[in-house]
Formats: structure tokens, C-alpha cells, sequence
């Protein structure tokens, strides 16, 4: 086991807000997602009733709980992840950890790891809530695994990104700020600039884009609604609406489709398997170009990252030594 | 040796595979007719016929696909032979494109496919000719030159609801079927030397000058001298009646109505107290009571393992004690029990709801039908419908691949219903009610053009009652319930019983004896075991609005210029078009005046026009005191005409239907 990851885990829960903040966790996840639960059944009720809704409504929460993780990992994780190392070197015990044997590769993922292995507890904290919309039904185990890798690429995406800026930062609050922006980035303004491009791309929305969005491609938001609904298919999206609807609806048109009413599918572009309307791929799949986006910019940021707490070679010691 | 063998097997099967599957394709022709030549009636299920001929054995499935909705049907058809299947399908199925396929068994592909497009006689009047002759149609009615298109036929089973009228010669036996056809709203049209021959049991002859016209129920039957004659007095006798309430949007059908009221009758348990305790509980003993121990452990680390084991553990206890878990199948149904001369006739709902992939056989005595009820994209929604194979006219199997909804539709001969009769104590009309049903009545009322009466109290099973009709209360029937049973639920009930109120306007029109019941059972056998399904019912029963003669008759929209737009339920409906005729059923003794309250109800300036009978053509009508001379024919018909002032259509919120309305002095 990598030993910063082993130490990091050890210290974990030394802390006097750790527990407090477990259950503050526990009780606001599970207060959403009864909120959820209640939203999701009026809708049902207000439609074709009680009992056709209740097939809407595992749904909507398993959406809902997909989104909820999402803005989880997005507000913790850059804060955990972005103090990593900066905070070694303002204790003044990053030149400890470089002098061992450790590579500096370790020493990132080791960190990395640490901050991922923490939001992985928290997820697990909360399997009784996120277990809810399996136990109503209405979700494939398919769905989940998607989910959850996905969720998993964005966190480990935003990890590394966050301890990128943490190693090549002088203070932790430059760190925490710089994580923080850049993971609003991704989440917030990437939509305002696929915008501005779809609105160059068509014209001023006049026709229907005939090309890939770019810029809405590293958007976490469209990458994991990608992951859970693929094979895009026309039914079974949850009813009325969820919280994927409008991705799913973005994801459709990318496709050159749309299940809005009024607006026909041609049916060369229908594919049905076991049942279910698919529609036929037109293009890669977009949760495959977001991964690898993802995985590069991964590997490129603890590249960088390892680079920045690269022990320091024997010369600068000997300098200082002569000083 | 035995490699080299088994490799040639193998290469001679997969080569012959597809020659067999070519072969089949090119062997096999599927027919397919829907409804009465493609027209079909909203408001009844509609027979899909399709004939299979092949050349070799066919053993497989007939698939009938409208968009999400699907309908199977295992065939089988003999070498060199030919089979007819007939299929009852919802009317919602088809709005669109139906596509009829072949799959072979083991295969998933069709081998031959069929398109057909169902036809809605929308603008025109359909009429059918069965054993006549030489007969000379004009091409559209006098009245609205409304176009006429000609369906001749040759049987009267099969899908007559979707006619105007039926033109029958004088060979053609008049049967049940067909006289219930008429007391349903059909109009039959036959030569005045064959009518004699009909038994007409409880039609009234309303008039003799026009020739003779009979009422049954809500239709007529109509004696023309000679039938093929060019004079005969067919702008007189064909004019349109298709009523604009017929619904096209699959929302508002009765079917969609019923199955909305099935699903809302079950009350949704997901919503519960114990989730949030059960919760509570999980962080308390996560957080503070795991601390505890831990601490006391000395062993804080070990909180990476305690925390994921308590979280499976806790998942685990909610699956089992079921805090989250619905019934894994759950069964509903919503009736509509319609009254008519001589026969009544239930049609009911069944909604089925999984929370996994299954499948759940259904059937229900033979003398009962059971058809695919509405379902799929036909309502827009992205809930996941089960694919429905029909077995017999009787049976059919839902299956589910995931968690979702299934429906079958029930049709059929109704138990007894209430017995009414109509009395008129110092000139208000007062329908009494004797409950020789079987059923408790929680409600029960009448339903009088724009207004509604409602009697106190339910009605148990032998007692009796009745209603007072007045045009006291503006509604429908479930608005001015919910009122009376304040302390139920109202949400649910608006649901249930507003829904079945909706269904009921679309099949009996504006007039009506209504009663709610609250649990209805319905025998049905699912997989096998016989199970007694409880859901809301209605019994509604079609009174005319000289029958109650409560001094007021509200119109119905008969004709309008194409592309028109109506909107709306019952009475209150909004209009959008160039023009429209509506119809007022009034009585012949009495002195009528036309009243529009459209500043009561937001209406538009409109000019009206009112058609004259003696002259055969549309004349300018004022509000107030009607020449009913000219105006109303001999069986108390009224046709005005509708148009905007000046050049302008109307708009949505300009014309108000329920603004226009016909009174006379009734005594009271």
C-alpha cells in the first residue's frame, strides 16, 4: 500500500469535525432525497396517476442521487485535494516526504488516492439513501455502473487537477480558490461556451448544428448523464422529467433527434433490442470522448503535479551547504 | 475425421439458414384491414383484421407496432393455406402509422412487413351502404356543405361505430347489433315498405311530415320512399352530425381517462414518515454510536471498514422489513358502466404495475373482452409500457421487460343498472332512482347541459331516490361531488372521479344520469388464479335535454370550417375557425329564445345565422325570441351557425360555446 495513502487513512478521522460532519452528510443526503421522493410522487400523482408514476419515480431519484454526488464531489473534493500538498509545504514537512524513498509519482497518487478514498467512504456512508431508487424499482444495475464510473473519472479528474494547483502553489488559500474556479469552470461555464459556440455553428440558432459541440464535451454534468443513458433510448427516460431530462433532450438532438412533442423521429433512426426503442448511433459515443478528455487531462496533471514535488537534486542542497 | 464432420454440419446449417429465411419471405403476404375500410370510431376498441397466406408452414408472431405500443399474437399458418386473425386494438393505437410484421419463431426479425394508416372521418360525413343498389349520393349536405363520403359494406359486425349513417336495402335482416348501433347515436336510413318490417321496440315517431323519423335513444332510423331514386329527399335527410366533441387528442380519450382514474384510485404509500426515522436511526448510530465504540476501541481507523458494513448492513434491512420497496405487482381498474335502451355495457381499465422485468398472464370471462388498452408514446410518456400478447378475445399476457406499467381494456354486457324515471312536480323535473343494482351509490346525480344536480347521500343497493334537476349549479358531475364529500381527499377524488366524468362525456354527450362507486370489483384471473381487482366505478346513463325539460338546452358543435380548433369538455368548449354549426335540441310546443351570456362567459362578438327550413338555407338570427316556424323542425332540431363579426377568425378565448344557449318557458 502506498504510505502516504496508508498514513493519510490512519489520520483521516482524527479530527473533532470529522464525525459531526458524517452525520450533517448522512441527514442532509437523506433529507434531499426525501424531498426528492415526495417531488417525484406528486409528479406521478399529477400525470396518469399514483400507480403508473411510481414507475417515474425510481427514476427521478436515481437521477436526482446521481446529480446530488456530483455537487458533492464538486464542493468537497477541490477543497480536500487542493490543501494536499501546498499544506505539507506550509507545515514545512513536504521536504520530509520528498527526502524518502518515495517517487514523486507516489507521492501525488498517494495523496490523490487519500482524497479520492475519503469521497469513496462518504459515498458509502450514504448507501442507504442512493440505495432508495434500486429498492423502488425502475433503474437498471447498467444505470448504477455507469453511474458510478463515471463519477468516479470526474472525482479522480477533479483530484488531480486540484492537487496540481495545490503542488505549484505558495499558499493553500491560492489553492483552494484556484480548485474551486476550475471546477466551476467545468460544471458552470462550459454550458455559456458550448452556447456561444452552437450559436456561431448555427447560424444564430437558425439550423440544427451539424457538428460536435467542443467545448460542452469536458462538462461532468452532460459526461454522466451520457454514462447512465446510453443506449439513448426514446421511453423508460423517467416520465414526465427528471433532473437528466435536459441532458438526455441535449443528448437527443446531438443525435439529430428529439422526443419533444410534435417532433418526429424518421424510423431509420429507431433500433429496437429486447424491447426498447434505441436510437441508432449517429456519432461516438459522448461519454467515451468526455472519458478520454478526462484521462488525459489526468494524466497530464499528476505528471505536472509530480514534477512540482520532485525531490530536489543533491546540487541545491550542496549550494545551500555552502551557504 | 469427426472435426471435419461436425465443421460441414455446421457450414451446411448456416448456409442453409438464410435460403430458408428468403424463401419464407418470399412465400408469405399479410392483408390487413383496420376498423370499416380504415375509418374507425374513437370511442370503441378498433378490430385490426389481417390474413396470413403462405406458401410453406408458418409458425411464428404477428406484430402490430404503433410507435412504443406493441401487440402480439402467435399465428400459425398451414402450408399452402390462409388464416384470418382479428385483433381488438385501443383506438389510441392508432393515431399513427401502424406497422404489421411476421417474425418467425427464433427469429427476431419480421419477414414481412405492412404498413396502414387509419383513417378519422374528421371533416365529412361518412356514410355506409349495405344491399342497395343504384343509389345516388350527393357530394356533400346542404347544410354546412359538409363533404360525404360513401362506404359501401358488407357486413354490419365489424366496425360500424366509425359511420355517420347507414343506407340499407330492403334484403338486409336488421339486427340488435345494428338497432344498438342506432340507440348508441348511429343513424339508420332505409326504405319507408322495409321499416315496417323492423320492430322498433321503444323508438318514437317524431315526425311525419319529413317522413317518417324514429328516435332510439340517442339515434334515429329514418324511412326515405324510394332509396334509389334521384329526388329522394337526401339534403334533407343526410346532415352533419358528427359531433366536434369527438376527441383526437389521446389525452382526453375515454380509454386514457379510465386509466387515469385506475392508477389514481391506488393512493401512493412511497411517501412515508418511517423512511426519515429509519434514517434518523442510520446516522445516529453511523455517526455519534460508532464514534463511541470506536474511541472507546482506541481503533478510529477502523471507521474505514464499520461505516461501508453499517451502510450494506442498513440497505439489506430496508430491502427486507420493505421501508422503500413497493408491491412487486399491483393491479388496478376503473369502470365505466354506460346505460342504453335495452342493454348496458361495462368498459373498464385494467392497469398492472411491476417494479422488475416479468410477465403476468390476464383473462376474464368469455363473455367479456379483453383488448391492449392504451399505452406507450400515444401518451407521451417515458415511462416504460409492457408489450401485450393477445391469446384469445379473452385473454392476453402483459410483459414486462423492466419495471413499468401494462393496461388491458374490458368490454362487455354491464350488470343491472339503477332503473330511472322522469316525473315533473309544479314544471321541475325530477328523475327518481330505484338502486336495483348490486352496487352501494356513493353519489349520484344529473348532469344537465352546463349544470349539474346532485341528490343527498348515496343510495345502498334496493333503496330509492332522487334529483331534483335545476339550473342552480354551473359544473360537471365530479366538480360539484367533491364539493358534497368535502372530508375525502379532493385531490384524489378530482382524479378518480374527474377522470371517469371525462370519460363519460365523450361516450353519452352533455345529458346524462350519473353514480359513482367506490370499489367495483372486477373477476379477473391473473396467472392462473382467480383475484377479485377493486376500482372506482361510474354509471352513466343518457337522458335528452327534452326529456328533463328544465326550460334551457345547451348546443353541440355538429359541423365547422376546416382546420377548426376545439377545445375543452362537456359543454365548455372554446372554438377556433372560420365557422362552426351547432346544434340545439329543443322542444316543438314551446316559444324558444336564443340567449348569448358572452360577457359571462368571455366570449366574442359573434353574428349568427340560423338555417331555415323552409327555405333550406342559413338566415340571420338575432338573440331573443326564435321564429320557430322556420327554425326548428319537426323533431325539435335547431341549427345555428356561428360566425365571427367581420373579416376576423375567431381566436382561442373569443368564442365560448357554453355562452350560447336556447330557452323556453318549462313551467317551473
Amino acid at each position: 500500500m502506498n504510505p502516504i495513502l496508508f498514513r493519510e487513512a490512519l489520520d483521516r478521522f482524527r479530527g473533532r469535525r470529522a464525525w459531526p460532519f458524517l452525520m450533517m452528510w448522512i441527514l442532509g443526503n437523506g433529507l434531499v432525497v426525501y424531498l426528492m421522493l415526495i417531488v417525484a410522487t406528486s409528479m406521478g400523482d399529477m400525470g396518469l396517476g399514483a400507480m403508473i408514476g411510481r414507475s417515474s419515480v425510481g427514476p427521478f431519484m436515481f437521477h436526482g442521487a446521481c446529480l446530488l454526488l456530483l455537487l458533492g464531489i464538486v464542493m468537497i473534493l477541490p477543497g480536500m485535494a487542493a490543501v494536499s500538498i501546498v499544506g505539507e509545504r506550509e507545515k514545512q514537512t513536504l521536504r520530509l516526504v520528498q527526502v524518502t524513498p518515495l517517487s514523486p509519482q507516489q507521492i501525488v497518487t498517494g495523496k490523490l488516492g487519500a482524497a479520492l478514498g475519503y469521497i469513496g467512504w462518504l459515498v458509502a456512508a450514504v448507501l442507504p439513501v442512493l440505495a432508495a431508487p434500486l429498492l423502488i424499482g425502475g433503474v437498471r444495475m447498467g444505470d448504477v455502473f455507469g453511474a458510478l464510473l463515471m463519477l468516479g473519472l470526474i472525482a479522480t479528474l477533479i483530484g488531480a487537477v486540484s492537487i496540481w494547483i495545490s503542488a505549484r502553489s505558495r499558499s493553500t488559500r491560492t489553492a483552494v480558490a484556484g480548485s474551486y474556479l476550475l471546477t466551476f469552470t467545468l460544471l458552470f461555464l462550459t454550458p455559456l461556451l458550448a452556447a456561444g459556440e452552437a450559436f456561431v455553428q448555427t447560424d444564430q440558432f437558425r439550423r440544427p448544428p451539424n457538428t460536435e459541440l467542443w467545448t460542452l464535451l469536458p462538462n461532468p454534468y452532460i459526461a454522466l448523464v451520457s454514462a447512465v443513458a446510453h443506449p439513448l433510448e426514446l421511453d423508460g427516460n423517467g416520465g414526465g422529467g427528471t433532473p437528466f431530462t435536459p441532458g438526455v433532450e441535449f443528448l437527443l438532438t446531438r443525435e439529430g433527434t428529439s422526443t419533444n412533442f410534435g417532433q418526429g423521429i424518421a424510423a431509420d433512426r429507431i433500433v429496437e433490442e429486447d424491447g426498447r426503442r434505441l436510437v441508432r448511433p449517429s456519432r461516438p459515443p459522448l461519454w467515451v470522448l468526455s472519458g478520454l478528455i478526462y484521462l488525459g487531462v489526468i494524466a497530464l496533471a499528476i505528471r505536472r503535479a509530480s514534477r512540482w514535488v520532485t525531490t530536489p537534486s543533491p546540487s541545491e542542497f550542496t549550494v545551500r551547504r555552502t551557504r | 475425421m469427426l472435426n471435419r464432420l461436425c465443421l460441414a454440419t455446421v457450414v451446411l446449417l448456416a448456409l442453409a439458414t438464410p435460403v430458408h429465411a428468403q424463401t419464407t419471405q418470399t412465400s408469405i403476404e399479410i392483408e390487413a384491414t383496420i376498423g370499416l375500410d380504415g375509418w374507425i370510431d374513437d370511442s370503441r376498441p378498433v378490430p385490426v383484421e389481417v390474413t396470413i397466406r403462405s406458401e410453406l408452414l408458418f409458425a411464428g408472431t404477428l406484430e402490430l407496432k404503433s410507435g412504443a405500443s406493441i401487440v402480439t399474437v402467435a399465428v400459425e399458418v398451414p402450408a399452402g393455406g390462409e388464416k384470418t386473425y382479428q385483433i381488438m386494438v385501443s383506438p389510441t393505437i392508432t393515431d399513427a402509422l401502424i406497422t404489421i410484421g411476421l417474425v418467425p419463431a427464433g427469429l427476431e426479425e419480421s419477414v414481412s412487413t405492412l404498413r396502414v394508416q387509419p383513417r378519422r372521418a374528421v371533416d365529412s360525413v361518412l356514410i355506409g351502404t349495405l344491399g342497395v343498389e343504384g343509389i345516388d349520393l350527393p357530394t356533400r349536405t346542404v347544410i354546412g356543405e359538409v363533404p360525404i363520403v360513401e362506404v359501401p359494406i358488407d357486413d354490419v359486425t365489424v366496425g360500424i361505430g366509425a359511420l355517420d349513417y347507414l343506407v340499407i336495402g330492403g334484403g338486409v335482416v336488421v339486427t340488435d347489433e345494428l338497432l344498438q348501433w342506432v340507440a348508441g347515436g348511429g343513424r339508420l336510413v332505409m326504405s319507408s315498405g322495409a321499416i315496417a318490417a323492423v320492430d322498433l321496440g321503444g323508438g318514437t315517431v317524431v315526425d311525419e311530415v319529413n317522413g317518417i323519423r324514429f328516435d332510439l335513444g340517442r339515434g334515429e332510423v329514418v324511412a326515405v320512399d324510394d332509396l334509389t331514386s334521384p329526388d329522394a329527399a337526401w339534403s334533407r335527410t343526410l346532415q352533419p352530425v358528427r359531433s366536434m366533441a369527438s376527441v383526437s387528442d389521446p389525452w382526453s380519450s375515454a380509454e386514457v381517462q379510465m386509466l387515469r382514474a385506475a392508477s389514481s384510485s391506488v393512493p401512493g404509500a412511497l411517501v412515508s414518515p418511517a423512511i426519515l426515522i429509519g434514517l434518523a436511526v442510520y446516522a445516529a448510530v453511523v455517526a455519534p454510536v460508532n464514534l463511541i465504540v470506536l474511541k472507546r476501541m482506541q481503533r478510529r481507523e477502523l471507521a474505514w471498514i464499520t461505516v461501508p458494513v453499517l451502510g450494506v448492513v442498513t440497505v439489506l434491512v430496508f430491502a427486507i422489513v420493505g421501508v422503500l420497496r413497493p408491491q412487486p405487482s399491483q393491479f388496478a381498474h376503473a369502470a365505466l358502466m354506460v346505460g342504453s335502451l335495452e342493454r348496458a355495457e361495462i368498459r373498464s381499465v385494467v392497469v398492472a404495475a411491476t417494479t422488475a422485468e416479468r410477465s403476468h398472464h390476464l383473462s376474464v370471462v368469455p363473455s367479456l373482452s379483453l383488448y391492449p388498452a392504451a399505452t406507450g408514446d400515444a401518451l407521451g410518456l417515458g415511462v416504460s409500457a409492457a408489450n401485450r400478447r393477445v391469446m384469445s378475445s379473452s385473454e392476453l399476457t402483459l410483459e414486462f421487460r423492466e419495471a413499468g406499467y401494462g393496461t388491458a381494456g374490458v368490454i362487455g354486457p354491464a350488470p343491472t343498472l339503477p332503473r330511472l324515471s322522469l316525473t315533473t312536480t309544479d314544471g321541475v323535473p325530477i328523475v327518481s332512482v330505484e338502486n336495483v343494482s348490486e352496487f352501494a351509490l356513493i353519489a349520484y346525480g344529473v348532469v344537465d347541459g352546463p349544470f349539474v344536480s346532485v341528490a343527498p347521500g348515496g343510495l345502498e343497493p334496493g333503496a330509492i331516490g332522487s334529483v331534483e334537476v335545476n339550473a342552480d349549479n354551473f359544473g360537471q358531475a365530479s366538480d360539484v361531488v367533491s364539493q358534497v364529500h368535502q372530508n375525502q381527499n379532493s385531490a384524489r377524488w378530482w382524479q378518480v372521479y374527474g377522470s371517469l366524468t371525462s370519460a363519460a362525456q365523450d361516450q353519452v354527450g352533455d345529458h346524462y344520469f350519473f353514480a359513482f362507486i367506490d370499489s367495483l370489483p372486477l373477476q379477473v384471473e391473473i396467472d392462473g388464479r382467480p383475484q377479485e381487482i377493486s376500482g372506482p366505478g361510474m354509471i352513466v346513463i343518457p337522458l335528452t335535454g327534452t326529456e328533463l325539460d328544465d326550460g334551457l338546452a345547451s348546443p353541440q358543435i355538429v359541423a365547422a370550417s376546416p382546420d377548426s380548433l376545439v377545445s375543452g369538455e362537456g359543454p365548455w368548449r372554446w372554438m377556433e375557425g372560420e365557422w362552426a354549426i351547432l346544434r340545439f335540441e329543443v322542444p316543438v310546443d314551446r316559444e324558444i329564445e336564443l340567449e348569448n351570456n358572452e360577457e359571462m362567459f368571455g366570449g366574442g362578438a359573434i353574428a349568427m345565422e340560423g338555417w331555415d327550413w323552409e327555405a333550406a338555407s342559413f338566415a340571420l338570427l338575432e338573440v331573443g325570441e326564435v321564429d320557430e316556424v322556420r327554425f326548428v323542425d319537426g323533431d325539435g332540431q335547431m341549427l345555428v351557425r356561428v360566425l365571427p363579426q367581420g373579416d376576423n377568425e375567431f381566436n382561442m378565448m373569443q368564442f365560448n360555446i357554453a355562452s350560447l344557449n336556447a330557452t323556453w318557458d318549462s313551467g317551473s
